[in-house]
């Protein structure tokens, strides 16, 4: 521990110390003339409510009611009336003059938006939004439920301004990534913290290297994907570093926190059942022509698997069998691949409680069959959440979720490997059916059938049939929770959780797939574990009529592990035997880390008369991943709260109600950061195998010998911590008696000394230097407007509520290291592509343009052939958005609701190479006009003179090859623009004479839809949010051969007894 | 019921305190990989680099050079770009070859030499090694990175001339050769992927290795004819046994690259390397019987109607293509052969480089012809007939007919063939002739790689302006 943070450290608790001990602090308050009293309660069953604030509006007097509800307000002598409010979360405020008065009783109705106005912040903290100095965003049950996906992050799409949830594929159970206001960091994942109850989860995705990622990579799906909607109570999301600062390195990209359901004290049990049915359609196939058949520049030739040949007119061809067949065209041979989905979810739940306790158990199982044929998805969900007061001042919770997850038939994605469903549908000959297909999908002699003559490729059934990967996972998270109040003011409470993942993953390749005749297949078992314990002290106490404290000090210990095994076995003997015994080569590999972190963190609270608030927040970390000398860091945070309506609540503009709320927020952090395990040495890597581009591995031991391999990475001496400066200023403000409500939000994090592996020049032995460097920053608005245009006063009346959400953010690489020009986040190896960066820019897409003229602009064109030139690298464009933005619209009337939301992405680009295949192999709708033309360009003699081209592209099949080969994306880069009709439902609620009928208190029948309608987008093809790097690789916008996207449609009824 | 809870707070805050005691990993233990290791044997590091520059010849340098420099043809189909010198499929050679080769063949001898009781055998076969890696690549890209590279003590090395990487080679070969030494330790097999710990054999490779770097610079630099005169007689390269190669095996994971391109992309059907006019014209008019070795007829082609393509020319199915015998899993990887030691050891007589004048050069000539022969599994009498029908070497035509032989028995080595058809004739004259294939990228034949782009944009001493793939170096005159 370094001298200055031992300073800061005793600062901190020094302060709150001082606070805590002062005469001020233990005395009575000022002495009273006069004591009002009474008791606050709930109106089911008369629950006292207890820390109900009780002010005298507009002076510093006020109390807060103790567990039996009751209170003791005391108050000067003069004036002798006022108003005293009575304040809780989850309650209405509740005025009450005092009228001579001196018991006042008050019911506190529970107000049916309250959930809006909590949040549950850092360490399961509950908080009042209106006492929050950063911005947060909450969504609730029945929204994440609605039209719901098998990755529970699917249901945050467009619904909160900075958050952006990119779907990989429409693989089964596939992966979602989610950025909050950007990405902050150029080497490492900008994913945010999961945190359920109070205690982090896994949110990894494993999918292999970046090599094996996008060449045959499968869609594995990311953790979080295991939380299980019907046992969400709340998804709350902390945006900024310091919402975030009290959990550490991690949450500096935010925190997704999850609150899951429990049941009540008091309340008889109650038992929820939910059916949700449901069909899968692709979302968008492909737009292709059906004039041409395979070959080459118009000459009929089978052994192609394009479309290049001639027009289709019924003429009399060999086919693949060598039958002569007259020449058609099978209009819907690709979507015919595809088969509708369905997804039936049952869910069961039971809550309840005694006086002293309160559980919830529950069970839910999803059974999915996919789009794509053979893969299926089984999962089953187990929850329980109970708490128990074994004393008034001692509590108790323990909540813990068991989740298994089987799927199998997972497709490969990317290139370079002959199994890949998506490659072959994308060059796949207009005039094979679908019937023919599926009827040769075996050889006579029992291998794969091929789509083309040559038998190159494999026919897709037989990849469907027999390829792809299965896996199971056994997911086990939950935490303890302990409460203790010493006194009044001070609680003591430990929270110990744990998380374990345990996933085992098998992916076949069938003996007789061409490209891998022999079969091979690939066994994984991968394991993951956390643990995180909280000691937290807390003391809470009105210290004056106008001054609240809430201070917390804390302690914090994080340990995680993760474990590998694979093997990987070639050569199969006997045909679908998958056992290593079985095989004439295996692989095995494993590896093994571990990371562990401790921390110690003060929250100090202080609340003026109920309309100021102000946080200051430290803590200090001490991490395994840094060198010894330098693994300490501290790092603070100050935020505010400033209730204007309320501090200023006799000013005309909100006495008369035009504006009835406007609360200002501001903040500052700073966050470190840690590193990955194992980086600080200089170290030599057994080998398994050396492999070069084209994935073609050679094995160790070979020929007997095994090898080792120095690290490429030089190490980092004097490594310090990364760190993350972040400012955020915002407004929230209500009109119009709450029918329209504004919160804006300005904020600005840089990202500096962030640690990097800089690429050196390879001649030096090494591909790059890891290091402190660089800085990465985002700048950015949001803004979250509601209205309620209309609202009949009548009991189910119509009621129209309007929701729309924009964030627009800035993301900008500052700098990189002295003297390095470019940084290459992500290469698609494979490609001929990748994610670069370069100062004063943000992620870019990289690769080799066409030559243009520089003066016109026009692209350069070869005069002999009329199609362009090559040209140099370059970069294609910003691959974020300029801005993302939601709109929701509900219409209620009676027992009927109506909702819709738009999703809409405006900017950045999109790279398709599905397009470019289609195109280049001449399937593509755009490919079908064979007449040849003069392109727009200009010819540049040897003297340098240019003129118009005047030369006729040699042929269509060229131009478009030209243009769409794999070297040169620019033809391929599109606006990634898009609005979807992201979600649309239509709910009933089902009359109580009718579900009276089986027993039931209340029924909700609804009819939902999810990814209804592409509204708008400029890629042709496919889903303009496809991503084939998905959760694991940084970056996005890049879509090769993805399974599509789905569109879902079904109903969804939710009884209560 | 109040003590019990009580009792669980006072000894749950107690572990915690203990837990908030433990944390500060002062010894950094935790921080230990235990996937990896600190230190690694020069044997271990050794088979790591050697299977790796034998993948880097065998997969990624031969399709876009045997291309580019037309001993395939492309049939215009998936090699046509790299027919045209498009060099992105050569993306990871350039680094792979320095951090992964020959960084790992210095620190092996680093450590080695730093040992108490010194292998010297040990080191003289890194030396060798590395002399071998940095002469191919010298061949490919001219002047590059040797006296400061793949150390890790210069960011951004110096690049030096091929001249004094070629020469820097042949002394990093003779001090090898002087370490030989019949009592210390080798790297021995399995490590040794070569010869098995074999020092004799490593003696005549290095000796064959520097022979051959001499003969490549004597054009470029007459004064080297000093150091071959000597060498005649050393023992070199002499037998079958003695050949420098990599043995890949039909066993999967272990078989060689060229047969895994063909049965990954292309289900086991050949259907990208054709045969080259080039090629044709050396064997056709002759009635060389490596004709049906080396090509096989397209699937549409009547049997023994051999049809070759120039270089870009659109494949037809009665195209001959390489024989999927020479894409086979088990082929070796061939770095230095028995027919090549004769066939340059016939040149160096027949130059004058050698005593024995040119009938001593005809009969190592027609020796080397036999063994090219011969390893290709073509029978003694065809062999036999074939080299009656041989010119006998003379004065006026032994630099066309060893030309013709040289290039022909390198064929599926383009690496090795290429710096034989660059330094078989002035620039302009080399054998066979060769025509710049149309939408070529640059206007002359390809002589040489571009260096890698991010070593340009990372490295500042890249020779500026960036040498296209037209411009002869320093051998090649």
């Amino acid at each position: 521990m370094t001298t200055p943070l031992f300073v800061r450290l005793t600062t901190c608790v020094a302060l709150m110390c001082c606070i805590l001990t002062s005469p001020r602090f233990l005395s009575a308050q000022a002495t009273p003339a006069r004591v009002i009293s009474g008791r606050v309660t709930a109106p089911e069953g008369n629950r006292p409510l207890q820390g109900v604030t009780v002010l005298l509006r507009g002076t510093r007097f006020g109390t807060r009611t103790a567990a039996d509800g009751s209170y003791r307000l005391q108050l000067p002598a003069t004036p002798t009336d006022g108003v005293i409010t009575f304040r809780q979360i989850g309650f209405k405020p509740s005025d009450q003059p005092i009228n001579g008065r001196t018991t006042i009783n008050v019911v506190l109705e529970a107000s049916p938006t309250a959930l809006t106005d909590v949040v549950v912040t850092a360490n399961a903290i509950v908080r009042n939004t209106r006492e929050l100095g950063y911005s947060t965003a909450t969504v609730q049950a029945e929204e994440l439920s609605v039209a719901r996906s098998t990755n529970v992050l699917n249901a945050l799409a467009g619904k909160v301004a900075g958050v952006r949830i990119t779907q990989q594929s429409g693989t089964i159970g596939g992966s979602s990534k989610i950025v909050i206001r950007g990405v902050n960091s150029i080497a490492s994942s900008s994913e945010p913290l999961f945190v359920v109850d109070g205690v982090p989860i896994s949110n990894s995705s494993f999918a292999g290297t970046e090599t094996e990622i996008v060449t045959g990579g499968v869609d594995v799906g990311n953790r979080a994907q295991d939380l299980n909607p019907d046992d969400i109570e709340s998804m709350s999301i902390l945006k900024g570093a310091a919402a975030s600062a009290l959990y550490g390195s991690r949450a500096r990209n935010g925190v997704v926190i999850v609150t899951t359901k429990r049941g009540r004290a008091g309340r008889k049990p109650t038992i929820t059942y939910n059916a949700a049915l449901r069909s899968d359609q692709v979302f968008r196939t492909f737009d292709l022509q059906n004039e041409y058949a395979q070959g080459n520049l118009g000459v009929y030739n089978r052994d192609l698997a394009n479309g290049w040949g001639p027009r289709i007119t019924g003429q009399s061809v060999p086919n693949l069998l060598n039958e002569t067949v007259s020449l058609q065209a099978y209009p819907d041979n690709v979507s015919d691949f595809f088969r509708t989905g369905a997804t039936n979810v049952q869910s069961l739940a039971v809550a309840g409680g005694t006086e002293q306790s309160d559980y919830r158990l529950s069970g839910t199982w999803l059974g999915q069959t996919g789009i794509v044929p053979n893969s299926e998805l089984g999962r089953y969900t187990f929850a329980v959440n109970a708490g128990q007061r074994f004393t008034p001042k001692f509590n108790t919770r323990v909540a813990a979720n068991y989740i298994r997850t089987t799927s199998s038939g997972r497709s490969q994605q990317g290139q370079n490997t002959a199994s890949i469903p998506m490659q072959l549908l994308s060059s796949l000959p207009r005039t094979l059916s679908s019937d023919f297909l599926r009827a040769n999908s075996v050889t006579a002699s029992g291998i794969a059938g091929s789509i083309d003559g040559t038998g190159t490729s494999n026919n897709p059934y037989w990849v469907t049939d027999n390829n792809g990967l299965d896996n199971a996972t056994d997911r086990l998270f939950g935490n303890v929770n302990l409460s203790y109040d010493a006194v009044p003011w001070f609680n003591v409470s430990f929270r110990a959780g744990t998380d374990l993942a345990n996933e085992n993953r098998r992916f076949v390749t069938r003996k007789g797939t061409r490209g891998r005749l022999d079969g091979e297949f690939d066994i994984q078992g991968l394991t993951e574990r956390e643990v995180n314990t909280d000691l937290i002290g807390t003391v809470q106490r009105q210290l004056t009529g106008s001054l609240g404290l809430k201070a917390i000090v804390g302690h914090n210990f994080n340990k995680r592990t993760f474990q590998r095994q694979r093997v990987f076995s070639q050569g199969l003997n006997i045909d679908q035997l998958y056992t290593q015994a079985n095989a004439l080569v295996n692989a095995a590999t494993n590896f093994r880390s571990e990371r562990q972190l401790y921390g110690v963190y003060s929250d100090i609270g202080l609340a003026w008369r109920d309309y100021l608030f102000v946080n200051v927040t430290g803590r200090n970390d001490w991490s395994s991943t840094l060198p010894t000398n330098n693994n300490s860091y501290f790092y603070p945070s100050v935020s505010s709260g400033l209730v204007v309506s309320d501090a200023l609540r006799d000013k005309a503009i909100f006495r008369s109600g035009k504006m009835s709320f406007l609360k200002l927020r501001a903040n500052w952090a700073n966050v470190g950061s840690d590193e990955d395990p194992y980086q600080l040495a200089f170290t030599y890597t057994p080998l398994t195998q050396q492999t070069d581009i084209y994935t073609f591995n050679q094995l160790f031991p070979f020929n007997g010998a095994s090898a080792f391999a120095a690290t490429n990475v030089i190490p980092p001496t004097n490594l310090r911590p990364q760190r993350q400066n972040s400012v955020e200023f915002g407004a929230e403000t209500r009109f119009l008696r709450d029918r329209l409500g504004i919160d804006a939000t300005f904020y600005r994090s840089r990202n500096y000394d962030q640690i990097v592996s800089i690429a050196v020049p390879q001649s030096s032995g090494f591909s790059a230097r890891r290091l402190n460097v660089g800085q990465i920053s985002n700048t950015g608005v949001e803004l979250q407007v509601t209205g309620v245009p209309i609202a009949s006063a009548a009991p189910g009346g119509l009621r129209w509520d309007v929701g729309f959400n924009f964030n627009s953010n800035r993301n900008v690489v500052d700098r990189l290291a002295p003297g390095l020009s470019e940084f290459v986040v992500t290469s698609g190896d494979g490609f001929g592509i990748f994610i670069a960066a370069r100062p004063g820019t943000t992620f870019n897409i990289q690769g080799v343009g066409f030559a243009r003229d520089s003066a016109t602009g026009k692209y350069l064109i070869n005069p002999a052939n009329g199609l362009r030139i090559q040209g140099q690298r370059q970069l294609f464009g910003n691959i974020f958005p300029d801005w993302t933005g939601g709109v929701t619209n509900t219409v209620s009337w009676k027992r009927l609701a109506l909702s819709a939301l738009v999703d809409i992405r405006q900017g950045g680009v999109f790279l398709s190479q599905t397009t470019s295949q289609l195109r280049s192999s001449g399937l593509a709708a755009e490919t079908a006009n064979r007449d040849r033309f003069i392109q727009d360009g200009v010819i540049r003699d040897a003297s340098g003179v240019t003129r118009p081209n005047d030369v006729q592209v040699a042929s269509v099949q060229q131009y478009w090859g030209n243009l769409d080969n794999s070297i040169s994306p620019e033809n391929n880069i599109f606006d990634a623009s898009f609005a979807k009709l992201r979600e649309a439902s239509l709910s009933f609620q089902l009359p109580e004479r009718w579900v009276g009928k089986i027993g039931a208190a209340s029924g909700v029948w609804s009819l939902e839809g999810r990814n209804l309608w592409l509204i708008s987008s400029k890629v042709p093809h496919v889903d303009p949010e496809a991503n084939v790097l998905g959760t694991g690789l940084i970056g996005e916008g890049i879509e090769r051969n993805v399974l599509p996207s789905t569109r879902t449609f079904g109903f969804n009824l939710r009884l209560v007894f | 019921m109040r003590s019990i809870s009580h009792n669980i707070v006072r000894r749950t805050i107690a572990a915690a305190m203990v837990l908030s005691l433990a944390g500060c990993f002062r010894d950094g233990s935790l921080n230990v990989d235990p996937n990896r290791s600190t230190s690694a044997d020069a044997a271990q590091l050794f088979s790591g680099s050697a299977l790796k520059f034998s993948l880097l010849r065998a997969g990624e340098l031969t399709w876009p050079i045997a291309l580019s420099t037309q001993m395939w043809s492309s049939g215009a189909r998936w090699g046509l770009a790299q027919a045209q010198y498009d060099q992105t499929r050569i993306r990871s050679a350039w680094g792979a070859i320095y951090t992964d080769v020959l960084k790992n063949l210095l620190i092996a001898t680093r450590e080695s030499e730093a040992a108490t009781v010194r292998p010297n055998n040990t080191i003289a076969q890194l030396k060798i090694y590395t002399a071998f890696v940095y002469s191919q690549t010298t061949y490919l890209w001219g002047d590059i990175p040797f006296t400061e590279a793949a150390t890790g003590d210069v960011d951004s090395p110096r690049f030096d001339s091929q001249q004094a990487v070629l020469n820097g080679s042949i002394a990093l070969l003779d001090s090898a050769i002087a370490l030989i030494d019949q009592n210390s330790r080798s790297i021995g097999a399995p490590n040794d992927l070569y010869y098995a710990g074999d020092m004799a054999k490593w003696r005549r490779f290095a000796n064959s290795l520097k022979f051959r770097i001499l003969m490549t610079m004597v054009d470029a630099d007459p004064s080297r004819s000093a150091l071959l005169g000597p060498m005649q007689g050393l023992p070199m390269i002499a037998a079958r046994g003695d050949e420098m190669k990599v043995q890949y095996s039909a066993q999967a994971g272990r078989q060689n690259p060229r047969f895994s391109f063909t049965q990954i992309f292309r289900g086991g059907v050949q259907q990208d390397w054709y045969a080259s006019n080039v090629v044709f014209a050396q064997l056709v008019p002759f009635n060389d019987p490596r004709l049906s070795a080396f090509f096989q007829t397209g699937p549409a082609a009547a049997p023994g109607n051999f049809i070759a393509l120039n270089s870009v020319e659109s494949f037809t199915p009665a195209s001959s293509l390489v024989s999927l015998n020479l894409l086979r899993p088990d082929l070796p990887e061939m770095s230095f052969s028995w027919s090549e030691q004769q066939l340059l050891e016939a040149e160096a007589i027949a130059r004058g480089f050698w005593t024995g004048g040119v009938s001593a050069a005809d009969a190592r000539y027609r020796s080397g012809v036999r063994e090219s022969m011969s390893a290709l599994g073509i029978s003694s009498s065809q062999v036999d007939a074939f080299v009656a029908t041989l010119p006998t070497l003379t004065t006026g035509n032994f630099r066309l007919e060893l030309n013709r032989q040289q290039y022909v028995d390198l064929f599926m080595r383009p690496i090795e063939a290429w710096v034989q058809w660059r330094r078989s004739g002035t620039i302009g004259n080399e054998f066979p002739a060769l025509t710049v294939p149309q939408g070529a990228l640059v206007g002359g034949l390809v002589r040489r790689l571009l260096y890698r782009s991010e070593e340009i944009a990372a490295n500042p001493n890249t020779p500026r302006p960036v040498p296209l793939q037209d411009v002869p170096l320093w051998f090649d005159k």
